[in-house]
């Protein structure tokens, strides 16, 4: 047992996660929007280039993130938790975290195979750079806009069990989270911490 | 006996004096003349300009069989002022810089067609690909025997492979790229 330990993430943390959901589901609504949908060129155009550029920041920051992680760890999980939920909540961090990253990824490689060869200017300040070697190949352009499609899909998914799991330990196992997400709600007592 | 020494001098340049010297050599004026391209991308008209390019003129209004026109334009030195267009253009499936560094016309003929209008018909080369073309273009006077020529014409872009791959139904980019020629130019050595 130890003194009432510290259940709240940190600042910069939090930020991170408030701003880059809110990039996720911009991103992921564009993404969708953009490929299936029939609207003015001239917009649908734009879309794709902020997109483009949304990803790079997004990119960038998945590293800020892990590294400020590791340095900062998150607070220990509340008591209570059945064991299950803590393995599943493990694996769903990790699964969130691959996709955080793997979405950019697929989506520059995309971008850096297109026949288009059109460049990636980040918000129409400075050039972001293609993956050498790959300009214009067909093959790997189809194969990273399939995964970059079914990891959107998963993202929004995870996304949806995320925020699922955050109801249902709230609902279900009186165990309310979001104080560990907001800086300005008073952070419950934790007695007695897991690991 | 001089003036019949005179006369065979005479006769002899007249026939060997090849009937292209006939007609003058026209000087580009680089800093008066322009290239222009414009065309439409995703509903908004973009336009740029070749930056480098030459032309060997021969003109003579008056000796049209011996006048011909050959330029030469540098695809690289396409310029719209658009970062994300100027970074396109270059690439493999639009002007493919790294293989191919000219597009080039050269005329076959020229002819008259209305007072200060003429038609320059010969064939153009992009990218390998050459098509037979005709460009008509406007002649007017300036000082000191220097003309203006002036022409607008169409090409399509998919004539020549231009964003084939990329975009073969014309659905962002017109396939009608028009092109805008403003040149001055003056006879040689004046």
């Amino acid at each position: 047992m130890s003194a009432v330990s510290n259940t709240k993430y940190n600042l910069i943390a939090i930020a991170l996660h408030w701003v880059m959901a809110i990039c996720f589901f911009i991103m992921l609504g564009a993404g969708f929007a953009m490929s299936n949908l029939e609207f003015d060129p001239s917009l649908k155009f734009q879309i794709y280039q902020w997109h483009k550029s949304g990803g790079v920041l997004l990119l960038l920051a998945f590293f800020f993130r892990i590294v400020w992680r590791l340095f900062k760890p998150p607070p220990p999980l509340p008591n209570g938790l059945p064991a299950l939920d803590v393995k599943a909540a493990k694996l769903g961090h990790y699964g969130l975290y691959a996709l955080m990253i793997a979405m950019p990824l697929t989506g520059w490689l995309m971008v850096s195979a297109s026949v288009y060869g059109l460049p990636t200017i980040v918000f129409d300040l400075f050039e972001w750079p293609h993956i050498p070697g790959i300009a214009g190949n067909e093959a790997i352009e189809n194969i990273a806009n399939r995964a970059h499609f079914i990891l959107g899909i998963l993202f929004s998914l995870m996304i949806a069990a995320h925020i699922g799991a955050v109801i249902k330990h709230h609902l279900k196992d009186k165990i309310n989270l979001m104080p560990r997400m907001i800086p300005w709600r008073k952070a419950y007592k934790n007695l007695k911490e897991k690991d | 006996m001089i003036s019949v020494i005179k006369f065979v001098i005479l006769l002899v340049a007249v026939t060997f004096v090849p009937l292209s010297a006939l007609a003058n050599n026209y000087v580009v004026d680089k800093d008066k003349s322009q290239l222009t391209f414009s065309g439409v991308h995703a509903g908004n008209d973009f336009d740029g300009v070749f930056e480098e390019w030459s032309a060997d003129i021969i003109f003579d209004a008056q000796d049209l069989e011996n006048s011909a026109i050959n330029a030469t334009i540098m695809p690289k030195s396409a310029a719209t002022g658009n970062k994300m267009y100027d970074g396109t253009l270059p690439q493999k499936d639009w002007f493919d810089v790294k293989n191919h560094s000219e597009i080039t016309f050269s005329s076959s003929e020229i002819k008259a067609t209305e007072a200060g209008l003429y038609q320059a018909i010969g064939t153009i080369n992009v990218k390998e690909i050459s098509k037979p073309f005709t460009m008509d273009f406007a002649l007017d006077s300036q000082e000191n025997g220097a003309m203006k020529a002036t022409s607008e014409f169409e090409i399509n872009r998919l004539d020549f492979d231009i964003g084939k791959k990329s975009d073969p139904k014309a659905e962002w980019v017109s396939e009608i790229i028009r092109m805008k020629l403003d040149v001055i130019a003056a006879p040689q050595g004046e």
